[in-house]
């Protein structure tokens, strides 16, 4: 039987098994696993919710608003561009009278004041 | 009886810048076509809101002049639709009021136009109104803010209002200059 070769001996010891320390096993898994995301408390999901509800619906409200008053402001203003036309129709008919008695023309001057007739 | 008496003190004032337009109301269901306008100061206040690309500045600071407008305009199918002396009794009811003066009238065989302004407080004018009766047309244009055609001519040709043009020998461009005489002149 021949000795054990010092070489021989040296690579039995390095390749004799070692047993892991506690916790390696977990260690090593959880830097394997992604890490699960965090959750929110649920009071905190809740308020943002309602904020982006209420702060949508706000804007919301806004908006129709503006165009509902845009609306009525160019209903206004047809409406006062009706006017205009049956004052201008209406005094046109007028003149057109007063030339035809042979009024030229009438030249309407400012007062400042009733006091001044 | 003495708090009615003084109610009705009150109250008559008011009765007497109130015009009736329950003619042209009850008128419209026989007109072939009726045009109804009518503006308190809040809805004319969306106007002065507005900003059109031209004139805008300008569009608000007139509409802010304005009050209210009344139009009641009528067209019928054929004359003899109503009655002329209704309208004219119409019109003697506004000037009796004493708030309101006739500044022209014209007067023809069945119809008649008259253009009155009423004078405020401060004895400036600050109210229009233009009566109008036709055989086939009956128009009555009132409005609360304005004392004078030039005033209401500036109007025109802003936000695409049309302009008040020709009428009475004035436009936009030419309206009357403040003259140091207080005499009106008709020439």
């Amino acid at each position: 039987m021949n000795p054990v070769d010092p070489f021989e001996r040296q690579l039995r010891e390095v390749f004799r098994r070692v047993e892991p320390p506690p916790g390696l096993e977990q260690r090593i898994l959880r830097r394997v696993r992604p890490r699960q995301p965090r959750r929110l408390p649920p009071w905190l999901a809740v308020a943002a919710s309602l904020v982006l509800v209420v702060g949508g619906s706000l804007g919301v409200m806004r908006w129709q608003e503006r165009q509902h008053r845009q609306r009525e402001a160019e209903r206004v203003r047809q409406q006062l561009a009706l006017t205009l036309e049956i004052t201008s129709r209406t005094l046109a008919r007028a003149d057109q009278r007063l030339r035809s008695i042979g009024v030229e023309r009438i030249r309407l001057q400012e007062v400042s004041s009733w006091q001044e007739y | 009886m003495a708090r009615i008496l003084i109610l009705a003190a009150l109250l008559l004032p008011l009765g007497a810048q109130q015009i009736d337009y329950s003619l042209f109301d009850r008128l419209a269901e026989k007109a072939k076509e009726s045009a109804v306008v009518n503006l308190g100061p809040e809805q004319l206040s969306l106007l002065a809101g507005m900003q059109p690309k031209e004139g805008g500045k300008e569009l608000a600071e007139l509409v802010r002049t304005l009050k209210g407008i009344q139009v009641r305009s009528l067209e019928f199918d054929s004359p003899g639709q109503y009655d002329l002396n209704e309208v004219r009794a119409l019109g003697e009811k506004i000037k009796s009021s004493g708030t309101w003066v006739p500044l022209i009238t014209v007067k023809e065989k069945g119809e008649f136009t008259e253009i009155l302004i009423r004078k405020g407080a401060d004895g400036r004018s600050d109210g229009l109104l233009i009566l109008a009766a036709e055989p086939k047309e009956l128009t009555l244009v009132h409005i609360d803010g304005v004392g004078d055609i030039g005033s209401l001519a500036k109007l025109g040709g802003l936000a695409g209002i049309p302009e008040i043009a020709g009428a009475l020998g004035e436009s936009k461009k030419s309206a009357p200059k403040k003259a140091p005489a207080s005499k009106k002149d008709d020439e």
